[in-house]
């Protein structure tokens, strides 16, 4: 069988490719002094991300399958359905933008209870009927936030 | 004599008055909720704080803070389930005097000594506060970079698992804080010709994001495991006289005392917050009680220690925040953002120029616990049913506040957008042990270094290493980094083995029950 990987390799992957984007992509800084402090603390980040990689890879060699399954915190099984929900939440920023909050919030919340197992009639029209008079009065009317 | 009236008068303002009723009872009811903790509270009730004088938005505040430290003794106390990690301590104690059908009994107990302990730590904020920022006087742009690395080093409690990858969450923050026009020059960075960048990203959208959609994310991954239901019937478990006898109090009063004092001090380290205040002056107790064999199986004692220790950080934790700008804990880190967003500058000025509504704070602080303990004796019970809220119902509520809350402050698409990238961001970075909270340190204190890291750069014509060893205090706040970065290290070990050796204990009794 396939022996794993450390998660920590995952993370310092992502991290080299936040690092080295935001180096690439900030030498169009004009001023040298504007560079000096965020190029300090990326270079810190490559220095540290290069001993976390090391690490792990030691760590990773040293486990069994087993252990590298429970120290793995992140797992595709797991995280698939809140990515899901993640999903949802941006089709409801988006929704927000081109139909106001108060349209997108009533169909996401009903959604989003109905998708998490609520299926009472009552709770699913009452909790977002309650919430938005509230967030309607305090929002719109109190600090006129234009939601509509 | 000039501040006290004014201070009075401010006190006595009504929108004060009812920010500090509102800031009691939801913090209460965010604490009581498991999984909800005072600083995603903190976070998701910034925004509503925007239309209120920055007194009245700051007292509210800390009134979350300090309510939902205790509101998760309520939960410890009924479920065996702290509310917040601060209560965790409580929860063997409160739990099995409720199985005893004394859960009113024990919530009263954890009412009365949270209130204690933060009230007491209301008066060491009062006390302390201005001859500590009298220090920031002789500060020079190194000293205070120093201090915001200082107040970076929180980081090294506030990472889950890994202190490096702390770090590299805190640096990873310190970097997108410069995205936008750099504010000495003007120069844009990271902007790619988008206007709305030169602003740079809003910080509350951020704290929103990482603390608030990360948690709806993380509840929505419970409900999915089918971990739908909180608790069970909770009326059995509610009887009892919530207030405690004669004798009872008399036999917690020094307890609560010492363990305040405890958490006082534990709030005012940069590396340390509520759960480990909490765990320290637990076993402090215990090991001066007579009776340390109740410890774990109902101790009033215990839960006294716990709760005042625990509310005793909050106060704590707000003296190095409103002093010299460092947060005491990750709470006292957002709220450090909410300062700034009401125009107050931690530092010398809070007690100078700004005194009148400092001290008004500080006092809202004060009455803020006594209001907990007032309200929390007479509603506790009802709040405990908060903790029998579904998750599938509190999941898109979370969603649907912060999205609210993002929107307000610029009434901005676009901080809608950073709210939900930093949502996805902060769902992983807590999923990988990490911790939400470094980054958000980092781009609450990047500009304090930055801008006296480049004011040192210029001052000392770039012979760095010189000027820093030609200023003592910068060479005090180097150690003070250090042992900040490094002691939390020690002290979660400690910790640890006190909790293993607490769990250890009650199996040994529950196998013998």
């Amino acid at each position: 069988m396939k022996k794993k990987i450390h998660q920590d390799i995952y993370i310092s992957v992502f991290v080299y490719a936040f690092a080295f984007t935001m180096l690439f992509l900030g030498h169009n800084i004009k001023n040298a002094e504007s560079k000096l402090y965020p190029f300090i603390c990326i270079g810190l980040i490559i220095i540290l991300n290069t001993i976390l990689m090391i690490s792990a890879l030691i760590k990773g060699k040293k486990m069994s399958s087993a252990e590298l399954d429970a120290a793995n915190t992140v797992r595709w099984q797991e995280i698939k359905k809140p990515l899901f929900i993640f999903l949802g939440v941006l089709i409801y920023v988006v929704v927000f933008d081109f139909f106001g909050y108060f349209v997108a919030t009533a169909v996401m919340m009903t959604g989003f209870m109905w998708i998490l197992g609520v299926r009472n009639r009552k709770t699913l029209l009452l909790v977002p009927a309650v919430l938005l008079m509230l967030i309607y009065l305090f929002f719109v009317i109190k600090l006129h936030v234009p939601l509509m | 004599m000039e501040i006290v009236s004014a201070v009075i008068s401010n006190f006595l303002q009504i929108d004060v008055i009812l920010a500090l009723f509102a800031g009691v009872i939801s913090g209460m009811v965010i604490g009581a909720m498991p999984g909800l903790s005072a600083t995603m509270g903190v976070a998701l009730l910034t925004p509503i704080t925007y239309g209120l004088s920055p007194i009245a938005a700051i007292s509210m505040l800390t009134a979350v803070y300090t309510s939902a430290i205790y509101g998760g003794s309520i939960s410890a106390c009924l479920l065996h389930t702290p509310g917040t990690p601060a209560s965790a301590a409580t929860a063997s104690d409160g739990y099995a005097l409720t199985r005893h059908g004394q859960g009113m009994k024990a919530i009263g107990t954890a009412t009365i000594c949270s209130m204690f302990g933060g009230f007491i730590s209301a008066i060491a904020l009062l006390l302390i506060s201005k001859p500590l920022s009298s220090i920031s006087l002789a500060f020079t742009p190194s000293e205070y970079m120093f201090l915001g690395l200082f107040g970076l080093t929180i980081i090294g409690s506030l990472a889950g698992d890994s202190l490096i990858k702390g770090i590299i969450a805190g640096l990873i923050g310190l970097v997108i804080a410069c995205i936008g026009l750099d504010g000495m020059n003007g120069v844009p960075r990271w902007t790619f010709g988008i206007t709305r960048l030169e602003s740079g990203l809003s910080m509350v959208p951020a704290m929103i994001g990482m603390f608030s959609i990360s948690q709806a994310l993380l509840i929505a991954e419970d409900l999915f495991k089918g971990k739908g239901l909180i608790v069970d019937d909770p009326e059995k478990a509610l009887q009892g006289n919530i207030i405690p006898s004669k004798e009872e109090i008399k036999a917690i009063t020094p307890v609560a005392l010492k363990s305040s004092i405890i958490g006082i001090f534990i709030g005012i380290l940069p590396a340390a917050g509520g759960d480990i205040g909490s765990w320290v002056g637990y076993n402090s107790a215990k090991k001066s009680s007579k009776h340390p064999e109740k410890f774990g199986h109902g101790s009033l004692e215990g839960i006294a220690a716990s709760e005042a220790a625990n509310n005793a950080v909050t106060g704590g934790a707000l003296i190095p925040l409103l002093t010299l700008g460092i947060p005491g804990s990750g709470t006292a880190a957002i709220m450090l953002g909410s300062l700034m967003i009401h125009g107050m500058q931690p530092g010398y000025e809070l007690f100078s120029k700004q005194a009148a509504q400092t001290y008004t704070i500080i006092a809202a602080f004060g009455l803020a616990n006594i209001l907990m303990g007032a309200i929390g004796l007479l509603i506790a019970r009802k709040v405990a049913y908060v903790a029998l809220c579904p998750m599938a119902v509190l999941c898109p509520i979370i969603i649907a506040l912060s999205t609210v809350g993002s929107y307000a402050i610029n009434n901005s698409m676009f901080d809608v957008y950073v709210m939900a990238i930093f949502g996805i961001l902060g769902y992983f970075f807590r999923k990988a042990n990490i911790g939400a909270a470094p980054v958000i340190l980092g781009v609450i204190l990047s500009s304090m270094v930055e801008k006296n890291f480049r004011r040192m750069w210029t001052l000392s014509r770039g012979n760095v290493i010189g000027w820093i060893f030609s200023h003592p205090i910068s060479l005090v706040l180097i150690a003070m980094i250090l042992i900040g970065l490094f002691s939390p290290v020690v002290v979660k070990r400690v910790n640890n083995r006190i909790v293993m050796k607490e769990d250890k204990n009650c199996f040994t009794s529950s196998s013998e029950d």
